[in-house]
């Protein structure tokens, strides 16, 4: 058993010092800390979030882990410029961070995404081959296995039978997971600790080896002597109702960030350094996702059976992935349209409810923006490419689940009614405002995106930061372009890649 | 490998006893409003003693959920309550009857003030469904979906 250290119950100001501070203790952080402090590094991990014992998620509800383990309890927004939908972006702000409320899918950087990197972005050692090693870590510490068909829920499978029959090529998901026995509540914490998330897996081995974790602890500032890093700063959630309070300092030869895509470009940017390129928080990639509800005559009871299990990449070339999920009843009725009786009348028919998602492998567009208090603020403007692609992705869902016998398919247009398959094809989706269009993400990426040169990119490919010493970025904002995938395992694997060069790197003297 | 046999990290868990921040009245008493015309029959709103337990896990999820949910929560809240009725040519909303609110809502939804409402209504469904009677209402055991779940892990580790 390796303790966590909850910085609201301290008082006064905290100082330590380390060999390296990561901040963040999410996908990318966990792996950092694990990796280093394996190799003998004297490690601190702060996270800003609350710690919750892998044994205690079962016992909140959903609305409970919404609230203290998501991130402003999932109320957090890019706003939408131009013809752009405003997007709901979800995030973890807890020790695991995102990693905890995943639906544990796990993707290799698909293949024609590699070859981007190569072709367009110059990184021409970042093959398949070459990343190998860091797949395989990755891969085998959080134990990826592929979704057998039987753990299926019959929500998924309505939507393969009728991908199917209209020629789409439906493929079993790899999740990281052991012991899954397809309970459904993945995205608020497995209760059952069979979801492989990092504060299962790289945060216990990290501790086990020495690593601090703080948890309740708000970095504020990357300490720069010149041009090198040598600590941060920050203040600790033990004032009134949790709010930050007392300061810490930890000094440390090296600092790594790892506060995910929306926040690791607001630290630099409030320690001063932006860097020749100036595309500190621009270039946002978010897979904006939709979701089409079906009803069947039925029961399906979507929620039985694990929450990802088939996708499809046949529309790849389309920029568009289809993505298997569930939401809990209560957030299904959420999106219900209608009042009184007439949500209550829909909002009882969850149990024939399946449901499906739609991902677009997005230009970007995205931006993070320093804002008022301690939040940023993020806007996201829609290529037009990708913003024709909405009503492709919500016909091709719709007709999916007509072909599995649907009787009636709730799309994600604001106030649209059910619709019969004839309303259905007969709806113009295509000349619906943005604004009407619900939409969501829990992809957010590229906001310090990695590259060959200080004039195109915030980090080198091995997460240092331009123009810094002992400055580091491992997390989310580093990945360079839009995957059109899930993107936890290729975030560890690039982490890997960064703690694998630090753990061989001297630190300055 | 079985959990009991990694590491696990331990640490306090508190997260459920900490206080929440305190949600403002004029929030409260727009968002119960709107629960009571959202989860309306065609004559009733739903029992006191349900609205009250609604109202008790909103200012806990929004208490907990920080400073930015509070302020999306409380604009949309305005949004609704205050501009939504003037797209119905109506003035106020908490004064009103059921079905007037109902109409306000529906117009709200199928106007520029819709985002605000899917935030409203997300949160209010979110709690609301989660009382274990409306849970039965719409089909409840969710299994795993709810506090207390069974977990193989918790059995083992604490044999
Ligand atoms: C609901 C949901 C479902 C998802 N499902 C999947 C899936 O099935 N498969 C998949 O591949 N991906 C999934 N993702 C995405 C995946 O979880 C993320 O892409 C990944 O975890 C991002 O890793 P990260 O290290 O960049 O950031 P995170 O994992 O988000 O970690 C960042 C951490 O830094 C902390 N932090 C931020 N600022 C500070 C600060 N100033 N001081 C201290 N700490 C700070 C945050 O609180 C957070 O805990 C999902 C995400 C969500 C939200
Ligand atoms: S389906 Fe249930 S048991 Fe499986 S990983 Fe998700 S929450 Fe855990």
């Amino acid at each position: 058993m390796t303790p966590v250290e909850s910085c609201r119950t301290k008082e006064g100001r905290l100082e330590i010092e380390a060999d390296v501070v990561v901040v963040g203790s999410g996908a990318g952080g966990a792996v950092i800390a694990c990796e280093l402090a394996e190799a003998g590094h004297k490690v601190v991990v702060l996270e800003e979030g609350p710690f919750v014992p892998a044994l205690e998620h079962g016992q909140m509800r959903p609305s409970e882990s919404l609230r203290h383990v998501w991130r402003g309890g999932a109320f957090t927004v890019a706003f939408g410029l131009g013809d752009t939908p405003h997007i709901n972006v979800t995030m973890g702000r807890v020790v695991g961070g995102s990693s905890t409320v995943t639906g544990g899918v796990c993707f290799r950087v698909p293949g024609q995404v590699l070859s981007t990197w190569q072709r367009e972005r110059g990184m021409t050692h970042l093959t398949e081959s070459a990343l190998e090693p860091y797949y395989a870590s990755v891969e085998e510490a959080v134990h990826v296995e592929t979704v057998p068909v039987n753990m299926r829920s019959k929500s998924t499978e309505h939507f393969v039978r009728g991908a199917e029959a209209r020629g789409l090529v439906m493929k079993p998901i790899a999740r990281n997971t052991d012991g899954c026995n397809g309970c459904g509540r993945c995205n608020f914490g497995c209760p059952h600790v069979a979801k492989m998330s990092v504060d299962v897996t790289y945060l216990p081995r990290a501790a086990a080896k020495g690593a601090r974790i703080f948890a309740d602890c708000l970095v504020e500032r990357v300490i720069m002597k010149g041009d090198r890093a040598v600590g941060v700063e920050g203040r600790m959630a033990n004032g009134k109702y949790g709010k930050p309070k007392d300061a810490f300092v930890v000094r440390a030869k090296r600092v790594v960030l790892s506060a995910g895509a929306a926040y690791t470009p607001l630290l630099l940017r409030r320690s001063g350094i932006t860097g020749v390129s100036n595309q500190t928080g621009k270039n946002v990639t978010v897979h904006p996702g939709f979701r089409m509800i079906a009803r069947f005559s039925d029961e399906v009871r979507g929620w039985a059976g694990a929450m990802q299990s088939a996708y499809t990449d046949s529309l790849e070339h389309e920029g568009i992935t289809l993505m298997g999920l569930f939401v809990p009843p209560a957030v299904l009725a959420a999106t219900m349209p209608g009042q009184g009786p007439e949500l209550l009348r829909r909002a009882g028919t969850v149990k024939n409810l399946a449901i499906f998602g739609g991902i677009i492998h997005d230009e970007g567009g995205g931006r993070v923006w320093p804002g008022f208090g301690r939040e940023p603020i993020l806007t996201y403007r829609m290529a037009k490419h990708d913003r024709a692609l909405i009503p492709r992705v919500i016909r091709e869902m719709g007709e999916a689940f007509f072909a599995a016998g649907a009787k009636e398919v709730f799309t994600p247009i604001l106030g649209a009614p059910g619709m019969d398959a004839d309303a259905f094809r007969a709806f113009p989706f295509e000349d619906v405002k943005s604004r009407d269009i619900e939409c969501s993400s829990q992809h957010p990426l590229g906001s310090c995106r990695m590259g060959m040169t200080p004039e195109h990119s915030v980090v080198d490919t091995v997460g240092k930061v331009w123009d810094t010493r002992e400055l580091y970025v491992a997390d989310g904002s580093m990945v360079p372009t839009s995957l059109g995938v899930n993107p936890q395992l290729a975030i560890m694997t690039l982490a890997t890649r960064v703690a694998w060069h630090l753990r061989e790197t001297p630190y300055l003297s | 490998m079985h959990l009991r046999k990694r590491p696990v990290l331990v640490g306090p868990f508190d997260v459920k006893t900490r206080d929440p921040l305190p949600v403002g009245d004029g929030t409260v008493r727009r968002a119960r409003a709107v629960a009571e015309a959202l989860f309306s029959s065609e004559t009733e709103a739903p029992s006191p003693a349900r609205l009250d337990w609604l109202v008790k896990e909103l200012r806990g999820f929004v208490g907990h959920s920080g400073e930015d949910a509070r302020r999306i929560l409380a604009l949309s809240l305005f949004a609704v309550t205050v501009l939504g009725p003037l797209l119905a040519f109506k003035i106020g909303f908490v004064s009103k009857s059921l079905s007037e609110r109902r109409d306000i809502l529906d117009k709200v939804e199928h106007g520029p003030l819709s985002t605000a409402l899917l935030a409203v209504k997300a949160v209010l469904c979110i709690l609301y469904f989660e009382h274990p009677d409306a849970a039965k209402e719409i089909g409840a055991p969710f299994e795993c979906l709810v506090a207390g779940a069974p977990s193989h892990a918790h059995t083992e580790a604490s044999r």
